[in-house]
């Protein structure tokens, strides 16, 4: 009688799981391919084995360790940079008691989140453009030469980090916000009444009182660190700093789609994939050994 | 007792001083754009604007709503956007509402391997051949049907319609009510906020997300605003530019009315759906 009357409940789920399966779980077993010398024409059946060719090639190619570089110095450093951003921001944000104004300013800071990469990039063009950016202008009318920021490879690594940070630090107080109204208001009461200053308030009530939330989005950001955003990258890159942006999934489209080196880069996409995995589980262990968060 | 309002008072002002700094950050790139959209092609090109424009012209405005690349890319952009976002929706709730039931064998499994893509993807590669055996590229369902579920969504909704306390349903179904009746009536109702949130994650991804297009969109009658976009900006060196840009407008002008034509929708929703998204966020980050 129970089974039967869950029998609906199977119904509901049934599109939902057929979807993972045919867009994540099959992707999986095309993973294979990255085990043979693929050509679309053969299929997967049809395509010969080769077994770890592509990764010993892999390997041995010098420009798999500049993109795994840029890889995780990207992604680290928008982590070094970046992680801090939001938990000021929000640190300053529970100060201000105006609503008005504390609604205001949320209003702004999280529009950036909500427009796509190719904006970002057109609107940092018109900032840091060598022929018409704002910045450059400015440099000009004081008599310094132009910089190229958008177009050299000492200084788009930093271009990456500061749009990054832009698009995403207004976005990312969120969830912190959440977590400071959540804390106690008579712990600050009482820690005003046994003279604790507003530094120490925050530094041993409303730090602690968001660690969680930060332990949490450290986590997350983990698994990133070999995945990156690439769709940023995809859009500001241009040849003169492949050496230096480059990365797993930039390069994973070029070469794979673009000269259909599709077993190659499947390999490529496959090393990511494991690591990110890896790196994701191990801080999960990691953060539950040391303080029980963890997100499983 | 001086001290502590002196630095009460600091902490006070550099909270302000950060929150107005980071404020401006984010509003004087539009008001650039703005200028840059609104002036003529001189002062353009001799890096004359600065934040207010010069010689008034509405020329790179007209030509960019007035473009035929642009406002097709934009009914496709529109109506994908609204098709995908109702599908996505339903398709994660049905989803999300089974799997939250503990009761449901299977359920803890079928979570488990929702959790697990998240964690663990095909790459790129081997998720376009299968959108391509499937016979999708090229397609206006391309846009619909591969990245259709978020599991990072469900996980959302799953936690949230678990929140829901578990006497409305049993009274309803000794009412005999089906889990169907009880998930459009009891649930979906209380999850307002949520669902908000959700629908507003599936839009926006669907609005700005043009990686997937991209890759399984070939043909330009399906190209969405943010590939319009893409090429405009990589444009500067290329000849694609030759296609959009008209001789008398700047590229910077042309691309600032661009982006006010894409972002345009987004702004004019985005304070009606404001409430809802911090709320339903709150709730999602808290319970999940």
């Amino acid at each position: 009688m129970k089974t039967l009357r869950n029998l609906d409940l199977y119904v509901m789920l049934t599109p939902g799981i057929l979807f993972f399966l045919i867009f994540s779980y099959f992707p999986m077993v095309w993973i294979f391919i990255a085990f043979q010398d693929f050509k679309i024409g053969q299929g997967l059946a049809g395509s010969a084995f080769v077994g770890f060719k592509h990764f010993a090639a892999l390997f041995q190619d010098e420009y798999f360790y500049v993109i795994l570089r840029n890889t995780v110095l990207i992604s680290s450093l928008k982590l070094l940079f970046g992680f801090p951003v939001p938990i000021v921001l929000a640190l300053a944000m529970n100060e201000i008691r105006q609503r008005f104004v504390l609604r205001t300013i949320q209003s702004v800071i999280y529009l950036p989140h909500f427009l796509s990469w190719a904006v970002v990039a057109t609107l940092m063009i018109s900032i840091f453009s060598f022929d018409n950016g704002i910045l450059n202008d400015f440099l000009k009318m004081l008599g310094f030469e132009p910089i190229a920021f958008l177009s050299d490879a000492s200084s788009f690594r930093t271009m990456l980090v500061l749009s990054d940070i832009w698009k995403g630090a207004g976005w990312g107080t969120i969830l912190y916000l959440a977590a400071l109204t959540g804390i106690d208001q008579h712990l600050y009461e009482a820690a005003r009444i046994d003279g604790a200053s507003k530094l120490r308030q925050m530094w041993h009530i409303s730090l602690p009182g968001i660690q969680t939330t930060m332990t949490l989005l450290l986590i997350l950001s983990m698994g990133s660190l070999v995945t990156g955003d690439f769709e940023q990258i995809l859009l500001m890159y241009s040849p003169a700093v492949y050496n230096v942006a480059d990365v797993i999934q930039t390069y994973v489209y070029r070469i794979g789609l673009g000269q259909l080196r599709l077993s190659y880069t499947t390999a490529v996409g496959l090393f990511q994939s494991v690591v990110s995995f890896l790196l994701v589980y191990l801080a999960n262990r990691t953060a539950r050994k040391l303080g029980g968060d963890s997100i499983w | 007792m001086v001290i502590r309002d002196r630095q009460e008072t600091v902490v006070t002002v550099v909270s302000y001083a950060i929150l107005l700094l980071m404020t401006l950050l984010c509003i004087l790139p539009f008001v650039r754009l703005l200028a840059m959209s609104f002036s003529s092609e001189g002062f353009v090109q001799a890096g004359q604007v600065l934040l207010w424009p010069k010689g008034f012209t509405t020329g790179a405005v007209q030509f960019v709503f007035g473009s035929f690349a642009f406002q097709r890319a934009f009914w496709i952009t529109a109506s994908a956007t609204l098709a995908f976002t109702a599908l996505a929706l339903v398709m994660t709730v049905l989803t999300a509402y089974p799997l939250s039931r503990r009761y449901l064998k299977g359920a803890r499994f079928f979570s488990l391997m929702i959790v697990f893509t998240m964690l663990f993807n095909g790459g790129i590669i081997p998720t376009y051949l299968v959108v391509r055996t499937l016979g999708l590229l090229d397609t206006f369902w391309a846009l619909l049907i591969p990245h259709m579920i978020s599991a990072f969504n469900v996980i959302i909704l799953m936690s949230f319609f678990r929140s829901v306390p578990q006497d409305f349903e049993e009274s309803a179904k000794l009412d005999g009510a089906s889990n169907w009746k009880v998930l459009l009536h009891i649930i979906v109702p209380l999850s307002k906020p949520v669902l908000a949130t959700i629908t507003l994650f599936y839009a926006v991804f669907r609005w700005n997300s043009w990686f997937d297009v991209l890759m399984y969109v070939n043909s330009s009658h399906l190209y969405t605003l943010q590939i319009v976009l893409k090429n405009l900006i990589n444009s500067s060196n290329g000849s694609i530019m030759t296609v959009y840009v008209a001789h008398e407008h700047a590229l910077l002008s042309v691309q600032g009315a661009a982006v006010l034509f894409t972002i345009l929708p987004i702004l004019i929703v985005y304070p009606f759906l404001q409430k809802y998204f911090v709320k339903g966020v709150f709730i999602g980050g808290i319970k999940g």
